[in-house]
């Protein structure tokens, strides 16, 4: 089995496609970072990042896949998925055999795989511009922890950065370490593994006392429904949210 | 913008809420779906009400029947424009009267309800396919495949080549599912694995369609009346699990 191995990123995608189409040497797998459990029997190919290999390759996936498609494929690679970087390179080696945008091919497995993939990612960046809860800190920036199951920290902070207008305020992944840092008009990433330590404004406790409050008497007993609830509002999702840490 | 219309007649509305007129609510929602209101100017959002105007009607309080109320919610977005009918099943408080029934009213009445909402607005279907011949709807299954359970002369399909509208009267196929069909085929013939990966309910439409000729369903309408009986996921999956008497009955399906 022949495993190619390079950074986990769209560069390192586009250079592991410029090198299998140029060798005409096709992985059984790909793999991201650094190489840990290899074996004997396989063969292992590491595969250094290039910008010119990386432009070149780029090129060719907008101009036959669409621009959309480009960007679609940046977001695969940010799913949890451990096939992701797979599907992502067979999604890509797909558009450049066929020379032709191949969304719509969805009955070929590697289309629906790749839509699949893509689809989870995006819907968990919906769901989390409503499910996100920020704490007002002293100095007035909001701080919001959570942890999603994919990376979509640099997805979620434009989307805030219109929502909240000129209020500057912390996006942080805790589980990554990927910190979306915002003035209120752009933002930036960081990655960092130290924890947050909050000096909490003087009216935070009562607005979330508010919140709590609001949520308890919202919920209709009558129709409750514990397996729809779980569906909606997954529990991996609720120790950040202030209205479900009771 | 929601003007509750409570009642689906004006002879309930008179029993069970006589400080209310039926000209007091429907006067109001006619001048909101006015042709004014609905002009953008700046061509991406109107100014007035741009999400638009629902109303809600509470299901299981009078003896309407469900026709009754899938004509009066047909009318109400045909005429009225409205952008949501939403139905409340009727729960009984304490204060006990004889106007008003003293049990509430089965979960699934409600999400059959709301299943032949979505068939009106997403399907092509008239107020007139949908319910049966007793005016109500079928507690055992969800009106789409009821519909298709008393049609089956029009079955099996060709998924290859039927034009949209039949093929969302499949039991199984939704409107994504058959956009994704129809963007599919056009590569290439759709078999039975293929339809499988576009997330077709295999389980159900595969008494209704054919691909490329070949049929792999149950072709007794008994056996296949037995096979789709209370396979609608949803309807069972939201019921609440508790034993008590609405709950109960919203199981058993019995009234």
């Amino acid at each position: 089995m022949t495993v190619f191995v390079t950074e986990l990123s769209i560069k390192g995608l586009c250079c592991a496609l410029f090198y299998a189409f140029t060798e005409k040497i096709f992985p059984d797998d790909i793999k991201g970072g650094y190489l840990h459990g290899e074996t004997f029997v396989d063969t292992y190919v590491k595969i250094s990042v290039d910008q010119t290999k990386y432009m070149r390759v780029k090129r060719a996936l907008i101009k036959y896949g669409g621009g959309e498609t480009f960007t679609d494929i940046e977001v695969c690679l940010r799913s949890c998925d451990e096939k992701a970087y797979k599907v992502a390179f067979d999604y890509c080696k797909l558009i450049l055999e066929k020379r032709r945008a191949v969304f719509t091919d969805l009955n070929d497995k590697r289309v629906s795989d790749f839509t699949y993939v893509v689809n989870k990612v995006y819907y968990e960046r919906h769901k989390f511009t409503g499910f996100i809860r920020f704490k007002e800190t002293a100095s007035g920036i909001l701080y919001a922890a959570y942890s999603p199951d994919n990376d979509i920290t640099e997805l979620l902070c434009p989307h805030f950065v219109k929502r909240l207008s000129l209020i500057p305020f912390i996006i942080h992944d805790v589980k990554r370490g990927t910190v979306g840092v915002s003035d209120g008009k752009t933002f930036n990433i960081v990655h960092t593994k130290r924890t947050a330590e909050l000096v909490l404004s003087e009216d935070e406790k009562s607005w979330e006392e508010l919140w709590k409050r609001y949520y308890k008497s919202v919920n209709i007993k009558e129709r409750k429904n514990k397996k729809q609830q779980d569906n909606y509002l997954p529990v991996r999702y609720r120790k950040f949210m202030s209205e479900t840490q009771d | 913008m929601s003007f509750n219309l409570e009642l689906p007649t004006e002879t309930s509305l008179k029993l069970l809420a006589p400080q209310k007129n039926k000209n007091s609510i429907l006067a109001p929602m006619k001048m909101l779906s006015a042709d004014k209101y609905f002009e953008a100017p700046n061509k991406r959002r109107r100014d007035f009400l741009p999400a638009g105007q629902t109303t809600q009607l509470i299901v299981g309080a009078s003896p309407e029947n469900d026709a009754h109320i899938i004509k009066l919610t047909e009318k109400l977005y045909s005429a009225y424009k409205m952008k949501r009918v939403y139905y409340s099943s009727y729960i009984p408080t304490n204060f006990e009267t004889s106007l008003l029934p003293s049990v509430a009213a089965p979960k699934i009445r409600e999400h059959r309800l709301y299943q032949a909402d979505w068939l009106l607005r997403f399907y092509g279907f008239t107020a007139d396919e949908i319910t049966g011949d007793d005016g109500n709807l079928s507690l055992e299954y969800d009106p789409k495949c009821a519909w298709a359970l008393r049609h089956l002369e029009l079955f099996p399909v060709e998924i290859n080549s039927a034009p949209l509208e039949v093929i969302l009267r499949v039991p199984g196929i939704g409107v994504k599912t058959a956009s994704r069909i129809l963007l599919a085929r056009k590569n290439a013939k759709l078999g039975f694995d293929d339809l499988k990966r576009l997330r077709v309910v295999m389980k159900r439409a595969m008494h209704f369609i054919t691909c490329d000729g070949k049929f792999i369903g149950s072709k007794r309408e008994t056996s296949i009346m037995e096979l789709l009986k209370g396979q609608d996921s949803e309807g069972v999956e939201q019921l609440s699990f508790f034993n008590t008497g609405a709950a109960l009955s919203a199981l058993t399906g019995e009234l």
